[in-house]
């Protein structure tokens, strides 16, 4: 079955499409085809594309019309309805979830009746999918949580989120790649360098790709910290 | 190799001082900001006076001036807030004009009257390193992102007179009533009502702004209405649950889960940028 899209101009240069509200892995799928033909098609007339959960927003060089609008339509109909998986690499990511680096762990844990180690394996457990980047440069936005740790986002937010710190806000969890303003409850902190400017590609991680959280003590996560390139510290899985 | 650079050396960092271009571009899908000039048609203004082209980066300020020393001679020009600009203590020209600067002179700027973004554009452009294509100071991307004190921006020097032939008069719009809009990707969520109501009320800028956005003061209508997290672009009106609405400036994220109303154009962006807090205005559509 092909999926419903609706076409927006945004603003002079852009044009935004845009799939079913939901967090759904086809939806992706699809949104990836899209970009793909997209981007194939028109690669030198295009300045940015990215895409969110549910949508592609493609950034122009030059304004863009109506009659464009219709033509990328008829473009992204054609395309063939894609069974196969996209391609994906899975990552291992450790972390180190001790009260001294995740410091809400313990009330986030009362707040939702478990003990802190049911939190852990929760949060460890599943295979994440990374939906898009975006917020901070290297930052993940990941599907997959496990519905029993969804939890609103803090009333007030924390003026400075420690680097890469380890956290659950509605009903997501990610990572902080840098220092940041951020409303969400921290539970950990990975020694894993996830953006480097230094670094052809500063964020090697794909949209696309997966994710598996492995627990580590302080004692290897402080061994990891003081690795010289944090970046090789994310491992691939089979 | 000799170096082939003059250096600008910096006396007084002033408020938010960075160096910007155009932005940077083809790096949105990793979650990197565009960044670039706050107000793109000033810092164009800047380059033009001094013989660049507009992709050339230059020097900007936040209502309180840097003051620099440039060690080797050059050609400049200030645009953006209305400023006396002094050579070595020296009133020189105003604003918007090619300024000539020996070597060892130092540049200080007073700003007279309304604006907040300055520019100061050196002829040759800044030649500090490129960072994934672009020159925009962004923090966590390029190794500085404000002037510190004592720090020191490299330059091509203009041994050479140079003959200008640009002389700007009116710099910035002082009475803006009308900031030019189209329709966001949630305008449509709006009911009739609302969207008559949103371009009839009237706005004006907070004291919560920053590169990254600005907050409007008034409040338009509470809402609960979320979007799952989807691109959004330097130029949106976000609307917040409070309902605040929120322009999104230069260094704004790549990714939002706010309703996008409106979309400001690219001269609207740049007027925004120096809205006073005492200026009313309204949105309409383009």
């Amino acid at each position: 079955m092909k999926l419903k899209l609706k076409y927006q101009i945004y603003g002079s240069h852009s044009i935004l499409i845009i799939w079913e509200s939901r967090i759904d892995y086809d939806i992706l799928k699809d949104i990836l085809l899209v970009k793909e033909i997209i981007l194939n098609y028109y690669s030198n007339k295009i300045q940015d594309c990215t895409n969110g959960y549910n949508s592609l927003l493609i950034v122009y060089r030059h304004e863009v019309s109506n009659q464009q609008l219709v033509f990328l339509e008829r473009l992204c109909n054609s395309r063939k309805h894609n069974k196969s998986d996209i391609e994906n690499t899975t990552w291992e990511i450790p972390i180190c979830y001790h009260v001294s680096l995740g410091m809400d762990l313990e009330e986030f844990a009362n707040s939702k009746d478990l003990n802190t180690d049911q939190v852990i394996e929760m949060h460890s457990g599943p295979i994440y999918t990374v939906y898009c980047k975006g917020f901070l440069p290297g930052f993940m936005y990941l599907g997959g949580l496990n519905e029993r740790l969804y939890c609103d986002r803090k009333a007030v937010p924390l003026l400075q989120v420690p680097k890469n710190s380890v956290a659950i806000g509605g009903k997501q969890t990610g990572i902080y790649p840098m220092q940041s303003p951020g409303g969400w409850h921290i539970i950990g902190r990975t020694p894993v360098d996830l953006f480097d400017i230094s670094k052809k590609e500063p964020s090697k991680i794909k949209i696309g790709d997966r994710i598996k959280f492995k627990a580590i003590s302080l004692t290897v996560y402080i061994e990891m910290d003081s690795v010289i390139d944090k970046t090789k510290l994310i491992k691939k899985i089979d | 190799m000799t170096d082939q650079y003059g250096y600008i050396q910096v006396i007084q960092a002033g408020l938010y001082t960075s160096i910007q271009d155009k932005g940077r571009f083809g790096y949105f899908s990793e979650g990197i900001p565009i960044a670039g000039c706050m107000d793109s048609l000033s810092a164009e203004r800047a380059n033009m006076l001094v013989g660049n082209t507009n992709e050339e980066a230059l020097i900007e300020w936040s209502v309180l001036p840097p003051k620099l020393k440039f060690l080797a001679p050059t050609y400049i020009a200030c645009t953006g807030v209305t400023a006396n600009i002094f050579i070595n203590t020296i009133k020189v020209d105003n604003t918007a004009a090619c300024i000539y600067i020996p070597a060892n002179a130092t540049l200080s700027l007073k700003p007279i009257e309304h604006g907040v973004y300055g520019y100061i554009a050196i002829k040759g452009g800044i030649k500090t390193p490129k960072v994934l294509a672009s020159r925009s100071w962004f923090s966590g991307v390029t190794s500085d992102a404000v002037f510190k004190k004592g720090i020191q921006i490299p330059y091509v020097p203009s041994h050479k007179k140079y003959q200008h032939h640009c002389k700007l008069t009116s710099i910035l719009p002082s009475k803006v009533s009308i900031l030019e809009v189209y329709r966001g990707p949630e305008y449509d969520l709006l009911t009739k009502q609302q969207q008559n109501k949103l371009m009839l009320q009237k706005f004006s800028v907070s004291q919560l702004r920053d590169r990254m956005g600005i907050q409007l003061s008034e409040t338009f209508e509470e809402h609960e209405t979320s979007i799952l997290s989807s691109p959004i672009l330097p130029g949106t009106i976000q609307w917040v649950p409070s309902g605040k609405l929120i322009a999104l400036m230069r260094n704004a994220q790549t990714i939002g889960g706010y309703p996008r109303l409106l979309q400001l154009t690219e001269e609207a962006i740049s007027t925004i940028a120096q809205l006073n807090n005492n200026v009313s205005f309204s949105f309409a559509l383009v």
